[in-house]
């Protein structure tokens, strides 16, 4: 079978197993949505390895008790959590 | 759209994230808070960052007494951003503290285009203790009661089904945390309760707060929840509900929707647009006549274009207020998560409330 072919059939499989009408299992389909929402999810995104702390006061003080400068990024909106910016 | 270039194109660049991590301590502050100091003991604090800033929106390093160093807005090219942090490094060894004059340093591009330096006003700061139970932090937002915390996560597909990998792209992948009003939550609390047998049709305004998040790119490409002088078109919001065989708490959602927006979204140019049609399946919970748990599922089609007119910079650190362009024409899939925990907002503001 082509690789093409392959790929498409376990993709179309994917899509059933998540989306699809689940006849009267649906608490059982929802989790199993729930599992698929999550693989969508990626855990290491280079942006998140910046432990960016929200609080200035907070901030400032962790600077004065490791002797180093605060870098502060200023921003419309979050991006600080796992939000769009 | 600073924010969302400045992340990918700065922030993500692991030689970036050793340095900052190692020499730094990397602090995010909501524009708006800059521009509009709190009413509290960390007014001063903010008001000496908001006074020597070139725009609105920039990267800034202050020492510990709250003093700044340096204000950035965009680099020559990839190589100056650690050259800038180098720099920061030397002036704070320099002036690390309060005991003299600090005078602040500006770049609109660093290092090529600097204004005239910013004085020290004379000002000798006091930096709060950190907030404690009693006193909460003004850059961290609280659920309003009733309402739900919901995730988002979008990813554009290949053509053979595949999920992009380009995940630091906004426009490839996406992640979101918005909060659902109480009043939607408690509208199809009340629509769904003790409903039997036949599918209802719900109104569009109980769904659009899932569809208006759905999509791919930075928040100035929002189809209908843009920043800039375009709201766009909802085109089709359709959702209904059905309640689930055997279960009184458990309804099946379907739905289909439709955006729309054009070259009036924020930063916009001629010829821009953003298209998004979805097919919706999901789930609502119910307990006690309140909703604890929506879950959604969306495939689709997304058709963006941004920043068609602009001219190509030599890198994306060299044109962060304005980011990278983009030509999107892609299957997605999108996933959401709402639950009522009342949990608070990290980083976040009351603001962002559908």
């Amino acid at each position: 079978m082509p690789r093409r072919m392959l790929a498409t059939m376990v993709t179309a499989c994917f899509l059933l197993l998540s989306f699809a009408p689940c006849n009267g299992q649906e608490p059982e389909a929802a989790a199993k949505l729930k599992q698929e929402i999550e693989r969508l999810r990626v855990s290491q995104v280079a942006w998140r390895h910046i432990p960016w702390n929200p609080c200035l006061s907070a901030g400032l003080h962790q600077a004065k008790e490791e002797g180093k400068p605060a870098l502060l990024w200023v921003f419309i909106d979050r991006p600080a959590d796992d939000a769009r910016c | 759209m600073f924010a969302g270039a400045a992340r990918e194109a700065v922030f993500s660049k692991p030689e970036v994230i050793r340095k900052v991590k190692e020499a730094f301590v990397p602090i995010s502050l909501k524009a708006g808070k800059v521009n509009r100091p709190p009413d509290s003991n960390e007014r001063a604090l903010y008001e000496e960052i908001r006074r020597s800033r070139p725009l609105p929106q920039g990267i800034c390093v202050v020492n510990p007494a709250g003093k700044v160093l340096e204000w950035v807005v965009s680099f020559d090219n990839d190589q100056e951003v650690l050259r800038f942090l180098d720099h920061a490094l030397a002036r704070y060894e320099l002036f690390p503290d309060a005991s003299q004059p600090v005078p602040a340093e500006r770049y609109m591009h660093f290092p090529s285009r600097k204004l005239e330096d910013m004085p020290d006003d004379g000002r000798v700061l006091d930096v709060p203790a950190p907030h404690g139970p009693g006193a909460p932090c003004p850059a961290v937002a609280k659920l309003p009661v009733g309402a739900l915390d919901a995730r988002l996560v979008g990813r554009a597909v290949g053509p053979e089904g595949q999920l992009s990998d380009q995940v630091l792209s906004q426009d490839h992948y996406a992640e979101e945390r918005f909060s659902v009003s109480p009043q939607v939550a408690k509208e199809l609390a009340k629509r769904l309760d003790g409903q039997q047998g036949l599918p209802i049709e719900l109104p569009a305004v109980l769904f659009r707060p899932f569809v208006a998040h759905a999509f791919l790119g930075v928040l100035d490409v929002a189809p209908i929840l843009n920043p800039g002088p375009s709201k766009g078109e909802l085109i089709r919001c359709d959702f209904s509900a059905r309640p689930v065989k055997g279960s009184d708490h458990c309804w099946r959602i379907t739905g289909k929707s439709e955006v729309s927006n054009g070259d009036g979204m924020s930063n916009a140019t001629l010829g821009d647009m953003h298209h998004v049609k979805l097919d919706w399946e999901g789930f609502v919970f119910l307990q006690n006549g309140r909703v604890t748990e929506i879950v959604l599922g969306a495939d689709g089609r997304e058709r963006l274009k941004f920043g068609t007119e602009r001219k190509l910079a030599k890198s994306d650190v060299s044109y962060l207020p304005s980011g990278h362009t983009i030509d999107l024409n892609s299957r997605v899939r999108y996933g959401i998560v709402a639950q009522a925990n009342g949990e608070t907002l990290p980083g976040s503001s009351a603001g962002r409330q559908e």
